[in-house]
Protein backbone atom coordinates (compact mmCIF):
# COMPACT_ATOMS: atom_id res chain seq x y z
CA UNK A 1 0.00 0.00 0.00
CA UNK A 2 1.07 3.57 -0.61
CA UNK A 3 1.39 5.44 2.64
CA UNK A 4 1.49 9.14 3.26
CA UNK A 5 1.21 11.46 6.20
CA UNK A 6 -2.56 11.68 5.72
CA UNK A 7 -5.10 13.82 7.46
CA UNK A 8 -6.05 13.84 11.07
CA UNK A 9 -9.28 13.01 12.82
CA UNK A 10 -10.44 14.02 16.24
CA UNK A 11 -10.86 11.32 18.79
CA UNK A 12 -9.35 10.62 22.15
CA UNK A 13 -9.44 11.92 25.70
CA UNK A 14 -13.07 12.86 25.88
CA UNK A 15 -14.26 14.53 29.05
CA UNK A 16 -16.92 13.53 31.53
CA UNK A 17 -19.32 16.10 30.10
CA UNK A 18 -19.04 14.63 26.62
CA UNK A 19 -20.22 11.18 27.67
CA UNK A 20 -23.52 10.05 26.12
CA UNK A 21 -26.63 10.18 28.36
CA UNK A 22 -27.41 7.10 30.42
CA UNK A 23 -29.92 4.87 28.66
CA UNK A 24 -32.08 3.36 30.03
CA UNK A 25 -32.32 5.71 33.02
CA UNK A 26 -31.00 4.58 36.39
CA UNK A 27 -33.24 2.19 38.30
CA UNK A 28 -34.14 2.56 41.97
CA UNK A 29 -31.69 -0.17 42.91
CA UNK A 30 -28.91 1.57 40.99
CA UNK A 31 -29.69 4.88 42.66
CA UNK A 32 -29.54 3.15 46.03
CA UNK A 33 -26.17 1.68 45.05
CA UNK A 34 -24.99 5.16 44.07
CA UNK A 35 -26.03 6.65 47.41
CA UNK A 36 -23.59 4.26 49.04
CA UNK A 37 -20.85 4.44 46.39
CA UNK A 38 -20.73 8.21 46.05
CA UNK A 39 -19.46 8.93 49.59
CA UNK A 40 -15.71 8.33 49.01
CA UNK A 41 -15.90 9.91 45.54
CA UNK A 42 -17.59 13.01 46.97
CA UNK A 43 -15.09 13.27 49.82
CA UNK A 44 -12.15 12.97 47.46
CA UNK A 45 -13.52 15.56 45.05
CA UNK A 46 -14.35 17.90 47.92
CA UNK A 47 -10.83 17.72 49.31
CA UNK A 48 -9.21 18.05 45.90
CA UNK A 49 -11.06 21.28 45.30
CA UNK A 50 -11.20 22.78 48.78
CA UNK A 51 -7.62 22.14 49.93
CA UNK A 52 -5.82 23.77 46.97
CA UNK A 53 -8.29 26.68 47.18
CA UNK A 54 -7.52 27.15 50.86
CA UNK A 55 -3.77 26.74 50.35
CA UNK A 56 -3.62 29.25 47.50
CA UNK A 57 -5.44 31.95 49.44
CA UNK A 58 -3.58 31.31 52.70
CA UNK A 59 -0.18 31.49 51.04
CA UNK A 60 -1.24 34.54 49.05
CA UNK A 61 -2.33 36.28 52.24
CA UNK A 62 0.87 35.35 54.02
CA UNK A 63 3.06 36.62 51.20
CA UNK A 64 1.13 39.87 50.96
CA UNK A 65 0.52 40.78 54.62
CA UNK A 66 2.73 38.39 56.65
CA UNK A 67 -0.05 37.84 59.18
CA UNK A 68 -3.23 35.84 59.70
CA UNK A 69 -6.41 36.71 61.55
CA UNK A 70 -8.93 34.23 62.91
CA UNK A 71 -11.73 35.98 61.00
CA UNK A 72 -9.87 35.63 57.72
CA UNK A 73 -9.08 31.98 58.40
CA UNK A 74 -12.73 31.21 59.05
CA UNK A 75 -13.79 33.15 55.97
CA UNK A 76 -11.29 31.30 53.75
CA UNK A 77 -12.26 27.93 55.20
CA UNK A 78 -15.92 28.64 54.46
CA UNK A 79 -15.09 29.77 50.92
CA UNK A 80 -13.01 26.63 50.36
CA UNK A 81 -15.86 24.47 51.61
CA UNK A 82 -18.26 26.30 49.33
CA UNK A 83 -15.94 25.75 46.36
CA UNK A 84 -15.74 22.04 47.20
CA UNK A 85 -19.53 21.68 47.46
CA UNK A 86 -20.07 23.68 44.28
CA UNK A 87 -17.69 21.46 42.34
CA UNK A 88 -19.53 18.38 43.59
CA UNK A 89 -22.95 19.85 42.81
CA UNK A 90 -21.93 20.63 39.24
CA UNK A 91 -20.40 17.21 38.59
CA UNK A 92 -22.50 14.75 40.56
CA UNK A 93 -25.16 13.89 37.98
CA UNK A 94 -22.54 13.19 35.29
CA UNK A 95 -20.42 11.18 37.69
CA UNK A 96 -23.48 9.20 38.76
CA UNK A 97 -24.35 8.38 35.14
CA UNK A 98 -20.77 7.36 34.43
CA UNK A 99 -20.50 5.19 37.52
CA UNK A 100 -23.80 3.45 36.78
CA UNK A 101 -22.81 2.89 33.16
CA UNK A 102 -19.47 1.42 34.24
CA UNK A 103 -21.22 -0.81 36.75
CA UNK A 104 -23.60 -2.08 34.06
CA UNK A 105 -20.66 -2.80 31.73
CA UNK A 106 -18.75 -4.69 34.43
CA UNK A 107 -21.84 -6.63 35.48
CA UNK A 108 -22.61 -7.60 31.87
CA UNK A 109 -19.01 -8.65 31.27
CA UNK A 110 -19.01 -10.82 34.38
CA UNK A 111 -22.40 -12.28 33.43
CA UNK A 112 -21.24 -13.12 29.90
CA UNK A 113 -18.08 -14.73 31.29
CA UNK A 114 -19.90 -17.10 33.63
CA UNK B 1 13.57 -4.81 10.43
CA UNK B 2 12.49 -5.05 14.04
CA UNK B 3 13.45 -1.66 15.41
CA UNK B 4 10.13 -0.09 16.36
CA UNK B 5 7.59 -0.89 19.06
CA UNK B 6 4.41 -2.45 17.67
CA UNK B 7 2.29 -0.42 20.06
CA UNK B 8 3.71 3.07 20.47
CA UNK B 9 6.08 3.10 17.47
CA UNK B 10 9.00 4.25 19.63
CA UNK B 11 12.51 3.04 18.78
CA UNK B 12 13.29 -0.17 20.66
CA UNK B 13 16.96 0.66 21.08
CA UNK B 14 19.87 -1.68 20.59
CA UNK B 15 22.15 -4.03 22.46
CA UNK B 16 25.58 -5.35 21.58
CA UNK B 17 25.27 -8.49 23.71
CA UNK B 18 22.97 -10.78 21.74
CA UNK B 19 24.62 -11.20 18.37
CA UNK B 20 21.60 -12.83 16.71
CA UNK B 21 19.20 -10.18 17.97
CA UNK B 22 20.91 -6.82 18.59
CA UNK B 23 17.61 -5.00 19.17
CA UNK B 24 16.22 -3.72 22.50
CA UNK B 25 17.51 -2.97 25.97
CA UNK B 26 15.29 -5.55 27.65
CA UNK B 27 14.57 -8.96 26.18
CA UNK B 28 12.19 -11.59 27.55
CA UNK B 29 12.37 -15.19 26.50
CA UNK B 30 10.75 -18.54 27.12
CA UNK B 31 13.20 -21.27 26.24
CA UNK B 32 10.69 -24.11 26.49
CA UNK B 33 8.21 -22.53 24.09
CA UNK B 34 10.79 -20.81 21.91
CA UNK B 35 9.43 -17.30 22.37
CA UNK B 36 11.40 -14.10 22.36
CA UNK B 37 10.02 -10.63 23.09
CA UNK B 38 11.53 -7.15 23.06
CA UNK B 39 10.22 -4.99 25.90
CA UNK B 40 9.64 -1.40 24.79
CA UNK B 41 11.48 1.11 26.99
CA UNK B 42 8.79 3.74 26.47
CA UNK B 43 5.42 1.99 26.82
CA UNK B 44 6.81 -1.15 28.53
CA UNK B 45 4.84 -3.49 26.33
CA UNK B 46 6.18 -6.79 25.09
CA UNK B 47 6.76 -7.21 21.36
CA UNK B 48 6.86 -10.83 20.23
CA UNK B 49 9.49 -11.39 17.56
CA UNK B 50 8.55 -13.35 14.45
CA UNK B 51 12.08 -14.56 13.88
CA UNK B 52 12.60 -17.97 12.35
CA UNK B 53 16.14 -17.95 13.73
CA UNK B 54 15.01 -16.99 17.22
CA UNK B 55 16.42 -20.21 18.68
CA UNK B 56 19.99 -18.94 18.30
CA UNK B 57 19.05 -15.69 19.99
CA UNK B 58 17.30 -17.54 22.82
CA UNK B 59 20.32 -19.78 23.33
CA UNK B 60 22.53 -16.70 23.49
CA UNK B 61 20.17 -15.11 26.02
CA UNK B 62 20.32 -18.25 28.13
CA UNK B 63 24.14 -18.29 28.02
CA UNK B 64 24.28 -14.64 29.12
CA UNK B 65 21.68 -15.30 31.79
CA UNK B 66 23.75 -18.16 33.24
CA UNK B 67 26.74 -15.84 33.58
CA UNK B 68 25.07 -13.21 35.75
CA UNK B 69 24.18 -13.23 39.42
CA UNK B 70 22.35 -9.94 39.49
CA UNK B 71 18.82 -11.27 39.56
CA UNK B 72 15.35 -10.65 40.92
CA UNK B 73 12.74 -13.35 40.71
CA UNK B 74 9.34 -14.77 41.54
CA UNK B 75 8.77 -18.55 41.41
CA UNK B 76 9.03 -18.85 37.64
CA UNK B 77 10.04 -15.48 36.23
CA UNK B 78 13.56 -14.12 36.69
CA UNK B 79 14.89 -10.69 35.79
CA UNK B 80 18.65 -10.47 35.29
CA UNK B 81 20.91 -7.58 34.28
CA UNK B 82 23.75 -8.77 32.08
CA UNK B 83 26.78 -6.93 30.72
CA UNK B 84 26.20 -3.82 28.63
CA UNK B 85 23.12 -2.89 30.67
CA UNK B 86 20.92 -5.42 28.87
CA UNK B 87 18.03 -6.79 30.98
CA UNK B 88 16.86 -10.35 30.43
CA UNK B 89 13.52 -11.68 31.63
CA UNK B 90 13.61 -15.47 31.74
CA UNK B 91 10.23 -17.20 31.74
CA UNK B 92 10.01 -20.62 33.38
CA UNK B 93 6.69 -22.39 33.80
CA UNK B 94 4.57 -19.70 35.36
CA UNK B 95 0.85 -19.84 35.99
CA UNK B 96 -1.27 -17.38 34.00
CA UNK B 97 -1.69 -14.89 36.88
CA UNK B 98 2.07 -14.89 37.51
CA UNK B 99 3.04 -14.24 33.91
CA UNK B 100 0.27 -11.64 33.55
CA UNK B 101 1.44 -9.87 36.68
CA UNK B 102 4.99 -9.73 35.25
CA UNK B 103 4.01 -8.72 31.77
CA UNK B 104 1.28 -6.22 32.48
CA UNK B 105 0.99 -5.48 36.17
CA UNK B 106 4.29 -3.72 36.72
CA UNK B 107 4.30 -2.05 33.32
CA UNK B 108 0.84 -0.55 33.74
CA UNK B 109 1.44 0.62 37.29
CA UNK B 110 4.83 2.07 36.25
CA UNK B 111 3.14 4.02 33.49
CA UNK B 112 0.66 5.40 36.01
CA UNK B 113 3.48 6.46 38.35
CA UNK B 114 5.45 8.03 35.52
CA UNK B 115 2.72 10.57 34.75
CA UNK B 116 2.68 11.85 38.34
CA UNK B 117 5.77 14.07 37.91
CA UNK B 118 4.53 16.09 34.88
CA UNK B 119 1.09 16.40 36.49
CA UNK B 120 2.65 17.70 39.72
CA UNK B 121 4.75 20.19 37.73
CA UNK B 122 1.65 21.37 35.88
CA UNK B 123 -0.31 21.92 39.10
CA UNK B 124 2.65 23.66 40.75
CA UNK B 125 2.89 26.02 37.78
CA UNK B 126 -0.80 26.90 37.76
CA UNK B 127 -1.19 27.36 41.52
CA UNK B 128 2.22 29.02 41.85
CA UNK B 129 1.34 31.62 39.27
CA UNK B 130 -1.99 32.27 40.96
CA UNK B 131 -0.35 32.77 44.37
CA UNK B 132 2.54 34.93 43.21
CA UNK B 133 0.45 37.23 41.02
CA UNK B 134 -2.35 37.62 43.59
CA UNK B 135 0.22 38.41 46.28
CA UNK B 136 1.83 40.89 43.87
CA UNK B 137 5.21 39.22 44.34
CA UNK B 138 5.62 39.07 40.57
CA UNK B 139 3.80 40.85 37.77
CA UNK B 140 1.19 39.15 35.63
CA UNK B 141 3.58 38.65 32.71
CA UNK B 142 6.25 37.09 34.90
CA UNK B 143 3.58 34.88 36.48
CA UNK B 144 2.50 33.62 33.08
CA UNK B 145 6.15 32.94 32.21
CA UNK B 146 6.65 31.04 35.44
CA UNK B 147 3.53 28.99 34.84
CA UNK B 148 4.66 28.17 31.30
CA UNK B 149 8.02 27.03 32.66
CA UNK B 150 6.46 24.59 35.11
CA UNK B 151 3.56 23.57 32.90
CA UNK B 152 5.65 22.86 29.79
CA UNK B 153 6.66 19.26 30.69
CA UNK B 154 3.08 18.35 31.60
CA UNK B 155 1.60 20.01 28.53
CA UNK B 156 4.20 18.40 26.28
CA UNK B 157 3.53 15.01 27.84
CA UNK B 158 -0.23 15.40 27.30
CA UNK B 159 0.28 16.60 23.72
CA UNK B 160 2.64 13.74 22.91
CA UNK B 161 0.57 10.96 24.45
CA UNK B 162 -2.79 12.31 23.30
CA UNK B 163 -2.15 11.59 19.64
CA UNK B 164 -1.31 8.44 17.80
CA UNK B 165 -0.69 7.46 14.20
CA UNK B 166 -3.13 4.91 12.86
CA UNK B 167 -2.98 3.15 9.52
CA UNK B 168 -6.37 3.42 7.82
CA UNK B 169 -7.69 0.58 5.65
CA UNK B 170 -7.22 2.77 2.55
CA UNK B 171 -3.48 2.90 3.25
CA UNK B 172 -3.41 6.43 4.65
CA UNK B 173 -1.82 7.16 7.98
CA UNK B 174 -4.06 9.27 10.17
CA UNK B 175 -3.22 11.17 13.32
CA UNK B 176 -5.82 10.49 15.92
CA UNK B 177 -5.83 13.19 18.55
CA UNK B 178 -7.81 14.87 21.30
CA UNK B 179 -11.54 15.38 21.43
CA UNK B 180 -14.70 13.96 19.86
CA UNK B 181 -17.29 11.45 20.89
CA UNK B 182 -17.68 8.72 18.35
CA UNK B 183 -14.73 9.10 16.01
CA UNK B 184 -13.30 5.69 16.84
CA UNK B 185 -15.65 2.98 18.05
CA UNK B 186 -15.43 -0.71 18.85
CA UNK B 187 -18.36 -2.66 17.42
CA UNK B 188 -19.53 -6.25 17.77
CA UNK B 189 -19.35 -8.33 14.63
CA UNK B 190 -20.80 -11.80 14.18
CA UNK B 191 -17.96 -13.14 12.06
CA UNK B 192 -14.73 -11.81 13.51
CA UNK B 193 -16.09 -10.90 16.94
CA UNK B 194 -15.33 -7.19 16.65
CA UNK B 195 -14.66 -4.43 14.14
CA UNK B 196 -13.34 -0.91 14.45
CA UNK B 197 -15.37 2.00 13.10
CA UNK B 198 -13.34 5.08 12.26
CA UNK B 199 -14.97 8.34 11.21
CA UNK B 200 -12.49 10.44 9.29
CA UNK B 201 -12.39 12.97 6.50
CA UNK B 202 -13.31 10.30 3.96
CA UNK B 203 -16.42 9.26 5.87
CA UNK B 204 -17.05 6.19 8.01
CA UNK B 205 -14.71 3.23 7.62
CA UNK B 206 -15.06 -0.18 9.20
CA UNK B 207 -12.03 -2.38 9.52
CA UNK B 208 -11.22 -5.80 10.97
CA UNK B 209 -8.32 -8.27 10.96
CA UNK B 210 -4.70 -7.08 11.03
CA UNK B 211 -5.41 -3.39 10.22
CA UNK B 212 -8.04 -3.26 12.99
CA UNK B 213 -5.70 -5.00 15.42
CA UNK B 214 -2.94 -2.56 14.58
CA UNK B 215 -5.21 0.49 14.77
CA UNK B 216 -6.69 -0.67 18.05
CA UNK B 217 -3.24 -1.16 19.56
CA UNK B 218 -2.33 2.38 18.56
CA UNK B 219 -5.53 3.77 20.03
CA UNK B 220 -5.15 1.90 23.28
CA UNK B 221 -1.57 3.12 23.50
CA UNK B 222 -2.90 6.67 23.61
CA UNK B 223 -5.98 5.98 25.75
CA UNK B 224 -4.10 3.83 28.28
CA UNK B 225 -0.81 5.67 28.10
CA UNK B 226 -0.92 6.57 31.76
CA UNK B 227 -1.45 2.94 32.73
CA UNK B 228 -3.50 2.31 35.84
CA UNK B 229 -3.46 1.99 39.58
CA UNK B 230 -2.76 -1.42 41.08
CA UNK B 231 -6.47 -1.98 41.82
CA UNK B 232 -7.45 -1.26 38.19
CA UNK B 233 -4.72 -3.54 36.87
CA UNK B 234 -5.81 -6.35 39.21
CA UNK B 235 -9.42 -5.89 38.13
CA UNK B 236 -8.38 -5.91 34.44
CA UNK B 237 -6.46 -9.17 34.87
CA UNK B 238 -9.41 -10.68 36.69
CA UNK B 239 -11.89 -9.65 33.95
CA UNK B 240 -9.72 -11.16 31.22
CA UNK B 241 -9.12 -14.36 33.14
CA UNK B 242 -12.80 -14.73 33.98
CA UNK B 243 -13.71 -14.49 30.29
CA UNK B 244 -11.52 -17.57 29.83
CA UNK B 245 -10.35 -16.58 26.38
CA UNK B 246 -8.86 -13.31 25.15
CA UNK B 247 -10.79 -13.28 21.85
CA UNK B 248 -13.98 -13.86 23.78
CA UNK B 249 -13.16 -11.01 26.13
CA UNK B 250 -12.69 -8.55 23.23
CA UNK B 251 -15.92 -9.72 21.56
CA UNK B 252 -17.76 -9.45 24.90
CA UNK B 253 -16.46 -5.91 25.47
CA UNK B 254 -17.49 -4.90 21.93
CA UNK B 255 -21.01 -6.26 22.46
CA UNK B 256 -21.47 -4.82 25.96
CA UNK B 257 -19.94 -1.41 25.09
CA UNK B 258 -22.30 -0.96 22.14
CA UNK B 259 -25.28 -1.91 24.28
CA UNK B 260 -24.44 0.78 26.84
CA UNK B 261 -23.48 3.57 24.43
CA UNK B 262 -19.77 3.30 25.21
CA UNK B 263 -18.51 2.16 21.80
CA UNK B 264 -15.82 4.83 22.00
CA UNK B 265 -13.13 3.06 24.03
CA UNK B 266 -12.53 6.22 26.02
CA UNK B 267 -15.96 5.87 27.66
CA UNK B 268 -15.17 2.38 28.96
CA UNK B 269 -14.20 1.86 32.62
CA UNK B 270 -10.40 2.07 33.11
CA UNK B 271 -10.05 -1.58 34.14
CA UNK B 272 -12.03 -2.76 31.09
CA UNK B 273 -9.81 -0.60 28.84
CA UNK B 274 -6.67 -2.03 30.42
CA UNK B 275 -8.16 -5.51 30.05
CA UNK B 276 -8.72 -4.78 26.37
CA UNK B 277 -5.06 -3.88 25.95
CA UNK B 278 -3.97 -7.08 27.69
CA UNK B 279 -6.42 -9.21 25.68
CA UNK B 280 -5.40 -7.70 22.33
CA UNK B 281 -1.79 -8.36 23.20
CA UNK B 282 -2.39 -11.96 24.19
CA UNK B 283 -4.72 -12.58 21.27
CA UNK B 284 -2.27 -11.51 18.59
CA UNK B 285 0.44 -13.65 20.18
CA UNK B 286 -1.88 -16.62 20.36
CA UNK B 287 -2.59 -16.31 16.63
CA UNK B 288 1.12 -16.02 15.94
CA UNK B 289 1.87 -19.09 18.00
CA UNK B 290 -0.80 -21.03 16.15
CA UNK B 291 1.42 -20.78 13.13
CA UNK B 292 0.21 -17.51 11.70
CA UNK B 293 3.62 -15.85 11.83
CA UNK B 294 2.72 -13.96 8.68
CA UNK B 295 0.24 -11.93 10.71
CA UNK B 296 2.94 -10.94 13.16
CA UNK B 297 5.32 -10.04 10.36
CA UNK B 298 2.61 -7.89 8.78
CA UNK B 299 2.18 -6.06 12.07
CA UNK B 300 5.90 -5.39 12.41
CA UNK B 301 5.98 -4.22 8.81
CA UNK B 302 3.10 -1.81 9.49
CA UNK B 303 4.78 -0.52 12.65
CA UNK B 304 8.01 0.13 10.74
CA UNK B 305 6.20 1.91 7.91
CA UNK B 306 4.13 4.07 10.25
CA UNK B 307 7.27 4.93 12.24
CA UNK B 308 9.07 5.74 8.99
CA UNK B 309 6.30 8.12 7.99
CA UNK B 310 6.34 9.75 11.42
CA UNK B 311 10.10 10.22 11.16
CA UNK B 312 9.95 11.65 7.66
CA UNK B 313 6.75 13.66 7.63
CA UNK B 314 8.45 16.93 8.56
CA UNK B 315 11.17 16.63 5.93
CA UNK B 316 10.74 18.25 2.53
CA UNK B 317 10.96 16.33 -0.74
CA UNK B 318 14.36 17.87 -1.53
CA UNK B 319 15.81 16.86 1.84
CA UNK B 320 14.48 13.32 1.39
CA UNK B 321 16.00 13.15 -2.10
CA UNK B 322 19.36 14.30 -0.73
CA UNK B 323 19.24 11.70 2.03
CA UNK B 324 18.46 9.00 -0.53
CA UNK B 325 21.41 10.24 -2.58
CA UNK B 326 23.73 10.04 0.45
CA UNK B 327 22.53 6.49 1.14
CA UNK B 328 23.25 5.48 -2.47
CA UNK B 329 26.70 7.06 -2.41
CA UNK B 330 27.58 5.36 0.84
CA UNK B 331 27.70 8.63 2.78
CA UNK B 332 30.33 10.25 0.52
Amino acid sequence: VKLDAGDSIASLRTTLHEAPPLAPPATTAELRWWEYTRVPIRNRMFLRTALPFLAVWLVTNWLKYSKFSIGLMIFLALMAAAAGWLQWAVTESKLRDQSIRWKRIRDDLNASAS
Amino acid sequence: VYRTCLHCHAALGANDVIEHFPVGGRLAYDEAKGRLWVVCGKCRRWNLTPLEERWEAIEECEREFEKTRLRASTDNVVLARVRGGLDLVRIGKPSLPEISAWRYGRALVDRWRRQLAPTAALLTGVYGMQVLTQAEVVGFGAGIGLMALFAAPGMFSMWRTGRVKVLMPNGRVTTVKHRSKEAVALEADGESGWTLRIEGKDGTTRTSGVPALHAMRGLLTAVNFNGGKQADVDSALSLVQRAGDTSRYIANVAAVAGKHGSANVNFLPPDVRLGLEIALHEDSERLAMQGELGLLRDEWQLAEEVAGISDNMFLSESVMAKLEGFKRDGGQ
